[in-house]
């Protein structure tokens, strides 16, 4: 048989005699049982064994399941309203996230108003780009949120390199900036804007030879 | 045969919830039972598919500007040292392979070192960016539900409900996630999701010069996207981790990982 | 050296740092002790290994005071920590992380239970000699329900085998399961191994006897009483054995995917040459547990008087206490440290005073050694001199 416990601990041993019966009779307050409890030692009446010995686990178990019914109740409360039991997931969450504001408009976006531009650029070499790569985002303008002066323009010759530089990579069918033709050949100072000579809807064509 | 793997994934993933589902209803005894079998049915009987989105990138066509970059992270409010896409430049020599994505090229690329451009046998840009994986790692280790499948195949984070683990950030097999320093959520491309929902494009599509970036639903064969879709030779990342992701690749060299 | 052929250190743009940092990594080594501390205290009670009677007790108190202590890494750890509950609110069952709010809750209820089915009769006692609020508190801990007879005892033991009985499977489960979730990351080389929950497993099985075995020796030591020779030796014996399992396993999974020579070893090979070469290679191998793997093997082995085996075995509980926080280090940080790129190593830096830092790290690993000191203080934890030199005449005596 499996030894009992206290072996090895310096619990208090079991009580000596017959096992002591249910003494129903004196049933105690909490708070009466404790003043008592010193004066009449240790066979107050407030221990017992009644209804049985395991009515400390009884006790225990009814206080896991009450717990454990007050956590699911919980837990069900707490589960977001519009949660998607076959997803998984709060399907509210999707609709939020579509409040986001477009920070670019988009090229439809500017054709609509600026008529005069479009043509220019629609036939140019630099059709294909958008206009918000160069001219900077312009969705709330175009939403009607926010009123815009103007579009600056970056003309140095940096942001034209970003795409038109020669770096490993880019293909050799992209029309890539010549350094040494622009240097040698055409005497272009170091200074000077792409833009000077190219114009950037149309950039093949060119606006003369200005130096 | 495209069409399959899109049809086969709803059934699985339907399967999957189902069985998931069933454990959930097990676990939690004070949950209706009808309750959640009345949401798997309604969704069984919405089987007429809407638009299955898909993104394609051309290595061919990118030049490595980094403009999609910069839009992204205007448009996102990306927080400064992150990206929710980025282009890689590879440069292949007989020595071995150089990489480099400098602040994930949101500036574009700057010059070179000379003995690598002189080494180089092969160079060319990849952009890269959330493939949105109809069998994404990171929705199935999400602990509490935050990220989740958008209809039309979004992967979406929840800000409201993400609880900051980072256990998604460690399951992606492509570095697409990181936590947001600002909201302390996890965070990633959406594809624009809010542009698309009315009807627009995601914001790098919608400023590459090049067309290297190619959106919209594989299903309509009327499209460009959708007829790649089906006929293209394209290619996925990583293909040993089976994610099946709805980013496709075209003419990716063997060196990308 | 770089791996995958590669000229320069590249990292993708978002593995700028570590993202599972020190809580991550003393969370599984908290979750280990409280695993190990566990089983020490089964093999008693449901495995009747006799000789560990005199710390079976202790081993359960000191399983609830690192469990106690388990989960609040993880919390610290959360950017979000005020939405933690989500994970109970809305468990997502595809994901390993999911179940731990419920095996985590469920056995610090079962441990509590185990505890309070023990420590029973001392409530009864105390309860009855006191009066007022202390009167009180005792009463309300033994939920008013005051028999204390020796068939309640015997019914009490009974409980606390059948629930030292279920709880070897659950701490397994608590513990396993951690290393699942590092095992089942299919994108991290490093942690990818289905070998990934055994190796927490028994490594945590190692560190809970060796903490055990120091916290033994001090307390003792402090109270000049006198040690149980029987239950150290029996102790040092186990604790080699589980050892030795572990350390197998940890060195299978690297011997296979060098062996394999695929793509694991890709990045592997360039981690554990380069990052990891000293925390890994040489603190973790060839110090932490080669050295403890002999000194271990000699009081097991051989004669050994009473006094060198309690040194030896101390040394040697030492070393796998660290070997075990260090390893846990190593698989956290360390699979962080490749890149997803796979073309590059993510460097790692200690944080001093930040949320994560090693100041916030040495205030959980000492909490729970402060509750036990609360705890012993209460109740009775160790036996007292008198019975533990009753008890070594009653055992056989040791080769």
């Amino acid at each position: 048989m499996y030894r009992s416990l206290p072996r090895d601990l310096d619990l208090p041993g079991p009580p000596d005699g017959p096992e002591r019966l249910a003494t129903m009779t004196e049933q105690s307050s909490f708070f009466d049982f404790c003043k008592r409890g010193a004066e009449k030692g240790a066979q107050a009446a407030g221990f017992t064994c009644d209804p049985s010995p395991r009515s400390h686990v009884y006790r225990l178990v009814l206080l896991l399941a009450v717990a454990g019914w007050a956590f699911f109740w919980v837990k069900d409360w707490m589960v977001p309203e519009s949660w998607d039991a076959a997803g998984w997931y709060r399907a509210a969450a999707a609709e939020e996230l579509t409040d986001q504001h477009d920070t670019f408009g988009g090229n439809v976006s500017c054709s609509g108003c600026h008529r005069e531009w479009m043509g220019e650029f629609n036939g140019g070499g630099h059709s294909a780009l958008s206009c918000e790569s160069c001219h900077g985002p312009f969705g709330a303008h175009a939403n009607g949120l926010q009123r815009t002066a103007e579009a600056p323009v970056d003309s140095s010759r940096q942001a034209c390199l970003r795409c038109h530089g020669t770096t490993p990579g880019r293909n050799t069918g992209f029309p890539r900036f010549n350094e040494s033709f622009h240097r040698d050949s055409l005497r272009v100072p170091e200074d000077r804007s792409c833009m000077d000579c190219h114009a950037p809807h149309d950039p093949t064509y060119q606006t003369g030879w200005g130096f | 045969m495209q069409k399959d793997r899109l049809a086969n994934q709803g059934r699985r993933r339907f399967l999957v919830r189902a069985a998931a589902g069933g454990a959930v209803a097990g676990l939690v005894w004070n949950t209706p039972l009808a309750k959640l079998l009345a949401a798997v049915v309604t969704e069984s009987e919405q089987e007429a598919p809407g638009p299955a989105y898909g993104f394609i990138v051309n290595i061919d066509r990118c030049i490595g500007c980094g403009k999609c970059v910069e839009a992204c992270s205007i448009e996102n409010n990306v927080p400064e040292g992150y990206v929710r896409t980025w282009v890689e430049r590879y440069v292949v020599t007989d020595k071995g392979v150089h990489v480099d994505s400098p602040r994930g090229a949101i500036d574009g690329f700057e010059g070179l070192d000379d003995e690598i451009k002189r080494d180089a046998r092969q160079a060319f840009f990849v952009p890269k960016l959330c493939n949105h994986c109809l069998e994404a790692p990171c929705i199935q280790v999400c602990p509490v539900g935050a990220t989740f499948h958008a209809p039309g195949g979004f992967v979406l984070v929840d800000p409201e409900h993400c609880i900051g683990c980072g256990y998604c950030i460690q399951a992606c097999p492509y570095g697409a996630r990181f936590k947001n320093p600002e909201t302390h959520v996890a965070d990633k491309c959406t594809w624009c999701y809010h542009r698309v929902s009315r009807g627009g494009l995601p914001a790098c599509v919608e400023v590459c010069p090049t067309q290297a970036r190619l959106f919209g639903d594989v299903r309509d064969q009327t499209s460009d996207i959708g007829k790649i879709y089906t006929y293209g030779n394209w290619s996925h990342l990583k293909p040993e981790m089976h994610t099946e992701g709805m980013c496709m690749y075209l003419g990716l060299p063997r060196e990308v990982v | 050296m770089l791996p995958d052929g590669s000229l320069v250190n590249f990292a993708f743009p978002n593995d700028t740092h570590i993202v599972w940092s020190l809580m991550i990594v003393i969370y599984p080594y908290i979750t280990g002790l409280v695993a190990g501390a566990f089983v020490v205290s089964a093999f008693y009670h449901v495995f009747r290994i006799r000789e560990f009677a005199s710390i079976a007790h202790m081993a359960l108190v000191a399983a609830f005071c690192f469990g106690l202590f388990a989960a609040l890494p993880l919390l610290i750890h959360l950017s979000q920590p005020q939405r933690a509950f989500n994970i109970f609110f809305t468990p997502h069952l595809s994901s390993a992380m999911s179940i731990f709010g419920y095996v985590y809750a469920g056995y610090m209820v079962l441990l509590i239970v185990e505890l309070w089915l023990t420590y029973r009769p001392h409530f009864v006692e105390k309860a009855r000699t006191t009066t007022g609020i202390q009167c009180a508190i005792y009463r309300a801990l033994m939920l008013g329900a005051s028999c204390d007879t020796a068939a309640s005892r015997r019914i009490d033991a009974n409980l606390v085998r059948f629930l030292a009985a279920v709880g070897i499977p659950w701490a397994c489960l608590l513990h396993g399961y951690v290393g699942f979730i590092f095992g089942s990351v299919k994108a991290n080389a490093w942690w990818a191994t289905p070998l990934q929950p055994l190796i927490f497993l028994m490594s945590a099985i190692v560190s809970g006897m060796a903490m055990l075995m120091l916290m033994y020796t001090v307390i003792i030591w402090y109270r000049k009483q006198s040690f149980d020779y029987v239950m150290i030796r029996k102790m040092a014996a186990y604790m080699w054995g589980f050892f030795i399992i572990d350390f197998t396993l940890e060195m299978l999974e690297v011997l296979y995917a060098a062996y394999e020579n695929g793509h694991h070893w890709q990045v592997i090979k360039p981690l554990l040459s380069g990052p990891l070469f000293y925390p890994w290679v040489v603190g973790q191998v060839l110090i932490l547990s080669v050295v403890p793997l002999f000194v271990l093997g000699i009081p097991v082995i051989f004669r050994v008087r009473d006094r060198v085996v309690l040194y030896l075995v101390n040394f040697a509980a030492l070393l796998l206490v660290l070997q075990v926080l260090l390893m846990r280090f190593n698989v956290v940080v360390g699979g962080q440290m490749i890149s997803k790129s796979s073309r590059g190593f993510v460097e790692y830096h200690f944080e001093l005073l930040g949320k994560e830092g090693l100041l916030v790290a040495g205030i959980l690993l000492t909490a729970p050694f402060v509750v036990y000191a609360i705890i012993s203080a209460l109740v009775p934890v160790l036996a007292t001199p008198d019975k533990a030199a009753e008890r070594r005449e009653e055992s056989p005596v040791a080769p």
